[in-house]
């Protein structure tokens, strides 16, 4: 429609003319308001310290899988030099990394990088970043969540969350982020909450899993390594790892004790770190499934309600705090 | 892996009540180096129970957690009267052989 064709003979817009402009401008007004179409600027910064430190909590997890492996496969390659009979190279569970064989961290690792992910991507959507490093986040989270046994994230959840990342770019970014939020939020709800779940279980020494496989060992330093080297007589033969079965003497029983007493202090002392981690890092994570519920009803709400948001923003601080003393040595 | 099972706790009281065992003041030498053969089995046996996930219906499992009781039934005996040291220390044999039977199965 021209100017022309829209003005009446006597130079008055048509109502119908006045009714389009006016749609028009409150479609604008909605894509660019904070709180209707987009997200203000304490909105992003919560989603984005949310996203932060989803990846920094993901990153200790990491360290912590690595680090239960790393003295496992020491104090059970001491435990064999010392001639333990709870340590058999012949059987996968009960060699040197125990049950923490690397293709088992690997699936942990896989665990922590989604939540990783999943913190970044949260971070790109509300960061007004380029969209094809959106795009790519969200394919690497979708890629990470498929490798994991037990994880579930099923074809329809994983398209729509493509689908709406695709959509990103554009004139009116802003309208989509809110949009884009709330899908990937929601559409990846149970999927975070497994991860959550699967992470927190590993890192609890009381449950049969990862962490369990350090006390375990160190428990069998103190009942029956000990035991067993208390109880050697001179003359008794004995296969010492590497060195393979020799006849002890006094004086090989004497360094077997020594050595044996240095690695339950040892191990006491690992034990005990763990254990503390394990506790720190479990806090962390039930507060991270608090946070995390928060966010998924706050993305639900038609308009986000600022007040939750600012309580959300007070919880992620102290979570933060939380992480950054587990992360003092 | 494996949540905590009826198994493992069971497992874990063996180990308890072997440690009890062996701290009894009129266990000897090679009795005690005995247990501790025990004590060495079940410390691998809880390793493979971390490493896999198990049947916990069936009667394969039903039977191991059950000779797990009797042998925590005898190991409890024979801290009370330490003559049936040598039936604690069969039961607890019994035992893990049906733990191991019910990994193989994993």
């Amino acid at each position: 429609m021209t100017t022309a064709e829209s003005l009446s003979p006597g130079g008055v817009r048509s109502p119908s003319v006045t009714r389009t402009k006016l749609l028009a401008t409150l479609v604008l007004v909605a894509l660019v308001t904070p709180g209707c179409g987009g997200l203000s600027v304490e909105q992003k910064a919560a989603t984005a310290r949310f996203g932060a430190t989803t990846g920094e909590l993901a990153d200790l997890a990491d360290v912590a899988f690595r680090t239960t492996r790393a003295d496992v496969v020491d104090l059970r390659s001491r435990m064999f030099e010392l001639g333990s009979t709870s340590v058999d190279l012949n059987a996968s569970a009960t060699d040197l990394d125990g049950p923490l064989d690397l293709e088992q961290l690997e699936k942990r690792l896989r665990a922590a990088a989604a939540l990783r992910r999943f913190g970044e991507l949260l971070t790109l959507l509300v960061s007004d970043g380029p969209a094809a490093r959106i795009r790519a986040s969200a394919d690497d989270l979708i890629g990470e969540v498929r490798a994991i046994d037990g994880v579930g994230l099923s074809e329809d959840r994983a398209d729509a969350i493509a689908a709406l990342v695709a959509k990103i770019g554009g004139w009116f970014i802003a309208g989509k982020q809110k949009r884009a939020l709330r899908g990937v939020v929601l559409d990846t709800n149970t999927t975070i909450k497994d991860l959550i779940s699967l992470i927190e279980r590993d890192l609890d020494p009381a449950a049969l899993e990862w962490t369990a496989a350090l006390t375990e060992t160190v428990e069998s330093i103190h009942g029956t390594l000990m035991e067993e080297i208390r109880l050697l007589d001179p003359g008794d033969k004995r296969t010492l790892g590497h060195l393979g079965e020799i006849e002890l003497g006094q004086a090989h029983i004497a360094v077997l004790q020594a050595d044996s007493a240095r690695l339950a202090l040892d191990a006491t002392t690992r034990d005990r770190r763990v254990r503390a981690t394990a506790d720190d890092m479990n806090i962390a994570l039930q507060k991270l499934r608090l946070l995390h519920s928060e966010l998924v009803t706050l993305v639900q709400h038609k308009e986000h309600d600022l007040g939750n948001f600012d309580w959300l923003v007070s919880q992620i601080r102290d979570l933060q705090s939380h992480l950054t003393t587990i992360m003092r040595p | 892996m494996a949540n905590t099972l009826l198994i493992a706790k069971r497992i874990q009281l063996s180990k308890q009540r072997l440690d009890a065992l062996l701290a009894h003041e009129s266990i000897t030498r090679a009795q005690a180096k005995e247990l501790l053969k025990q004590r060495a089995a079940l410390d691998r046996e809880i390793m493979r129970l971390i490493s896999v996930n198990i049947q916990t219906a069936g009667e394969e499992y039903d039977a191991a957690t059950e000779a797990l009781a009797k042998a925590n039934t005898a190991l409890a005996d024979a801290i009370d009267d330490i003559d049936q040291i040598g039936e604690a220390i069969n039961k607890v044999t019994a035992a893990v052989k049906w733990v191991s039977k019910v990994l193989e199965m994993a």
